[in-house]
């Protein structure tokens, strides 16, 4: 059982980590759009419009990672016995 | 007889309508939304930037004579955006700007000095009173003015008429508008960094 869960927490740590990096994840606080510049070609203005876009930022990176720690922590000091 | 009188007044007309024609005003509310103020506030922990695209006002123009220029430039304060939707909210809160409250930050001008004139325009330091968060303040911010004579029809094919670009770099407290002086300034900096480009167009009828 205490394999299972330690699992859980590999998994959710990698998950974590992984969605972090695959959605460009920053180490502000996270995103929900991002800014598109783009040149006036006649007044030379730079543009900045918004895109929505969810960026991952550290409190999901803290809160994935956190969890993971937490979980695997509970399974050194929690004893966990399967139900016969 | 007649005629010999009525040309030089003619003539005298012309040439004050001529004279007149040059003074424009520029309507700066973009139709393409361009126009954008960017903000930058550097704190040690933390490093917060916005842009804000709701910009209006006008600014009457000669580029004979810049020193006569006047107007405001107005920007709403919904307008102002942040990707962090938390920060959005807070900025927007009461706490801070109070959008609700405040709905218009203006820079509204009074003089330009220091004039530099250039082929197509010029910079100058342009001093008037910047209102934020209901407090209004005389500051003086270097300004870059940029003429485009005929070129409202490049960004607005069925229109004739002039556009006028208008941009600038400075620097504000946020503590001398009353926005939370001496508060969390680890997190939001003191400083406001700020920089606008913004085109107006003058149409011609």
């Amino acid at each position: 059982m205490k394999m299972v869960v330690r699992a859980f927490a590999l998994l959710l740590l990698i998950g974590t980590i992984g969605v972090w990096a695959a959605c460009g994840g920053t180490f502000g606080w996270t995103k929900t759009s991002v800014p598109i510049r783009e040149e006036d070609p006649v007044t030379g203005i730079e543009a900045v419009r918004y895109k929505t876009r969810l960026v991952p930022g550290v409190e999901f990176l803290a809160l994935g990672v956190g969890g993971a720690v937490i979980i695997f922590a509970a399974t050194l000091f929690v004893r966990i016995t399967p139900k016969d | 007889m007649k005629i010999a009188r009525v040309l030089p007044t003619f003539f005298f007309a012309s040439l004050a309508s001529v004279a007149f024609a040059e003074v424009q005003t520029f309507d700066f509310k973009d139709p393409k939304g361009v126009n954008n103020v960017t903000f930058v506030l550097d704190a040690p922990l933390e490093s917060i930037s916005g842009t804000a695209s709701g910009i209006s006002g006008t600014v009457t123009y000669d580029p004979e004579n810049p020193e006569a220029t006047e107007g405001k430039i107005v920007v709403d304060s919904e307008s102002l955006h942040v990707p962090n939707p938390m920060m959005k909210d807070h900025m927007h809160g009461e706490k801070w700007l109070d959008v609700k409250k405040y709905p218009e930050i203006s820079f509204e001008l009074k003089e330009l000095s220091d004039i530099q004139k250039t082929e197509n325009g010029g910079t100058a330091n342009a001093t008037g009173t910047f209102t934020l968060h209901g407090v209004s303040k005389e500051i003086t911010v270097p300004v870059k003015v940029t003429y485009l004579p005929g070129r409202l029809k490049d960004r607005m094919p069925n229109a004739e008429g002039d556009l006028l670009v208008i941009r600038s770099d400075f620097t504000i407290k946020r503590s001398d508008f009353d926005i939370q002086p001496g508060q969390n300034e680890d997190k939001v900096s003191d400083e406001i960094k700020i920089s606008m480009a913004i085109a107006g167009a003058a149409p011609k009828s």
